[in-house]
């Protein structure tokens, strides 16, 4: 550890109230791998969106409707109005600065408007110039200013530097969440037809063709048997599992990525050996062949949108209840929002009780829906797995909260419980940088495009910082997450920081460490991973 | 008193004229907050630049292992590679320790101790030199990252294509 320079000499007043006026004065300067491509126009009219045109950000001239401070100030009245969580985080933060150090990109960029208390601010001064009287008398002096073209860019550059990770609200003694006046900033700049394509591309499929991606539904089904030939590759189990099963007791949904993205396959080949052990009654969807929900990231509309085919699917198939794979914002969703925007449930779903130990989640009796982790932890606790965690033994693994399982929905202890069960190696990292106190992995909320690699990766610090620490005191060379966006923006947050370390998630060591009753007896043998990489490198019978 | 010697009493000060000289290229609220958190996971970049000056400047006064050397720039120039800064001014921040030396230093200096004083300036130019090599490789690091990426992201349709070459594949079994 570094010494210096001397603390006493160092604590000369440091002032942590953000400066009243300057920052209004510091115009926002478009740097490349700062901010992300805009939508093109035909995503954007096919989803009926506002204001389809070309544009870049690069710009001077944004191409924005002639009224658009009307549009914007009737937006924001109606979203005062409609959401008063907005109505209150305007009110009342008292700019007390617990929050200004809290954030990823504020640590990793240094600037000063990545701070949550002023990025909220960008808004709130808008909000205090244009709706409430001091500010319209006071002007400056009341923190207020008018609503400018110049306010616009900068809500676009730096609610798209914000991963709505609510770190920051966690140390706000008023809980003050400065995600959602991220949220609400998307949501106004929609209106004017500025938004990026990495969010609303992705969103177009999922509107049309049901995943991220846009694949149909014969490519879901091909790249899944695909991931079921190389599980036969390392078990020799042949899975042949069911797409769009009416009559199925379960259905499965995961995010896209984990059957076509590495390492997310490797989760998903995952799933499927689990299932196979367990002779699970499961089906999986080709129409809800998407967990993720960049809805989630555009307006609430849309994301009530996707997520309505989730419940679509379960009815049509007549299924009893749902489990979702290792998603992150997914999960925000689920646990959130699903039971009011989408909402009841449909009759033929019921309260989820496992087949296996008959454990009835109660939590999920609205939704109908529970974590895949919740039921293998389940499983575990009641000795329905034969597990070898020696067959992950050349991991030394830790485990990354991701921020909306963790600080979405307080979703700590199952995961680290499988991990603790499927592999002998596993040591969390500093505490300031778990659970709820969790660092970002710099890509959330859609900003996980190669153009923003730069803010990727500072964001990505303080999450890559703590993997190094653990890296170095206790060799770890693997990096768990349940979160698909996790498992690709990890992998290359990684490889610029700590080159050493992998990722994975979690259902992957599951499969490794699962003993099937053949090679219990010995019959059959064991000796690739998931990976098709062999379980223990030194070990001669493996090559 | 040789120059090593005068250099190692005054160690801590010019480390501090270092650091504020490096703090001075962050907007001040950010150099407020990288001078006040000590805590290693909080405040990453702070206490990375730390370790990275603190530890190249012992190299300078020391053995000058180019391994380590190398290490500790490596520590400031990953962050500050992919911060606001142009490349000069990323970079920059090595030949900061020169000034900062003369600074704290200055009175000090006799005629006597010049010729040491050049080989030092001469060691701070070596390291720069390295610095540039690993500003390189890091923003080189980041385009091929971007390009490993999209190759992640589709990678199975890649690989059900044939399109890839996976060296993994060299641990399957013979077919
Ligand atoms: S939600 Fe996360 S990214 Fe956004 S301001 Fe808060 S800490 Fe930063
Ligand atoms: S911690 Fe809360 S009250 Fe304090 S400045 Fe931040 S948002 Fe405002």
């Amino acid at each position: 550890m570094a010494k210096l320079p001397k603390p006493e000499e160092l604590f000369d007043s440091i002032d942590w109230t953000p400066p009243e006026t300057d920052w209004m004065d510091t115009p926002v300067e478009f740097q490349p791998g700062r901010w992300c491509y805009p939508a093109k126009k035909k995503v954007v009219e096919d989803l009926g969106f506002p204001n389809p045109r070309e544009w870049s950000p690069a710009d001077e001239d944004w191409k924005i409707p002639s009224n658009w401070r009307e549009i914007v100030l009737e937006g924001m009245k109606e979203r005062l109005e409609k959401y008063r969580s907005f109505k209150l985080f305007m009110d009342i933060c008292v700019r007390c600065g617990a929050c200004a150090d809290k954030c990823h990109y504020f640590l990793g960029s240094g600037d000063p408007k990545n701070m949550p208390v002023l990025r909220a601010e960008l808004m709130r001064s808008i909000y205090k110039g244009e709706f409430t009287l001091p500010g319209k008398i006071f002007g400056r002096l009341a923190g207020a200013r008018k609503l400018t073209e110049e306010v616009i860019k900068e809500w676009f550059y730096y609610y798209y530097q914000c991963s709505e990770c609510r770190r920051c609200s966690v140390f706000c003694p008023y809980g003050i969440d400065t995600c959602e006046v991220t949220m609400m900033g998307r949501e106004l700049l929609h209106l004017l037809g500025i938004n990026i394509n990495w969010i609303l591309e992705p969103v177009r499929n999922c509107v049309y063709i049901g995943n991220h991606l846009g694949l149909q539904p014969h490519t879901v089904k091909e790249n899944i048997e695909y991931l079921c030939w190389d599980i036969e590759e390392v078990t020799g189990l042949k899975i042949q599992p069911s797409f769009n099963r009416k009559g199925a007791e379960i259905l499965f949904v995961a995010p896209s990525g984990d059957y076509f993205a590495d390492p997310g396959i490797y989760t998903f080949m995952g799933y499927l050996v689990l299932f196979e052990y367990l002779g699970l009654d499961y089906t999986l969807s080709t129409y809800a062949s998407e967990g993720g929900n960049f809805g989630l990231f555009t307006s609430h509309e849309m994301m009530q949108k996707i997520n309505a085919k989730i419940y679509h699917e379960a009815e049509r198939l007549g299924v009893k209840f749902i489990i979702g794979g290792e998603c992150g914002h997914m999960w925000r969703v689920k646990h959130q929002y699903m039971d009011t925007v989408n909402g009841p449930a449909p009759s033929n779903l019921e309260v989820p009780k496992s087949p296996i130990t008959g454990t009835v989640f109660e939590h999920a009796k609205s939704t109908k829906m529970i974590h895949i982790c919740e039921f293998t932890a389940d499983l575990i606790a009641h000795g329905k797995l034969e597990l070898d965690p020696s067959r992950n033994d050349k991991y030394v693994v830790t485990f990354h909260d991701s921020c909306n399982p963790s600080r979405g929905m307080g979703f700590f202890e199952e995961p680290r419980f499988i991990l603790k069960h499927v592999c002998n190696n596993f040591y969390d990292m500093p505490e300031n940088t778990i659970r709820e106190k969790t660092f970002c992995c710099g890509s959330g909320s859609g900003l996980n495009t190669d153009e923003f690699m730069d803010m990727r990766m500072r964001g990505g610090l303080p999450r890559a910082n703590a993997v190094e620490y653990v890296h170095k005191k206790h060799g770890v060379n693997m990096l768990a997450c349940i979160c698909a966006i996790d498992r690709a923006a990890l992998s290359t947050l990684m490889q610029y920081w700590v080159p050493e370390v992998g990722v994975c998630g979690v259902h992957e060591l599951v499969a490794n460490a699962l003993v099937f009753p053949d090679e219990k007896t010995g019959k059959k043998k064991r000796t690739l991973d998931l990976r098709q990489q062999p379980l223990k490198p030194e070990d001669e019978e493996n090559v | 008193m040789s120059l090593r010697e005068l250099l190692t009493e005054k160690r801590d000060d010019i480390l501090q004229e270092w650091y504020k000289a490096i703090l001075d290229t962050y907007p001040k609220e950010a150099a407020a907050f990288l001078r006040r958190n000590r805590d290693r996971f909080e405040n990453p970049v702070g206490q990375r630049i730390l370790e990275g000056i603190e530890g190249l400047l012992d190299e300078i006064l020391g053995d000058f292992d180019e391994k380590r050397i190398k290490y500790f720039t490596d520590r400031v120039l990953r962050v500050r590679a992919v911060q606001d800064f142009n490349p000069s001014v990323a970079t920059g921040y090595i030949l900061a320790l020169k000034k900062a030396i003369r600074e704290v230093i200055e009175d000090d200096l006799s005629p006597e101790l010049w010729s040491e004083f050049l080989d030092l300036l001469d060691k701070i130019d070596e390291i720069a030199l390295y610095g540039f090599d690993i500003y390189m490789a890091c923003r080189e690091r980041l385009y091929h990252l971007k390009v490993e990426e999209w190759k992640k992201r589709v990678f199975l349709l890649l690989k059900r294509a044939n399109f890839i070459f996976d060296e993994r594949e060299g641990s399957l079994p013979q077919q």
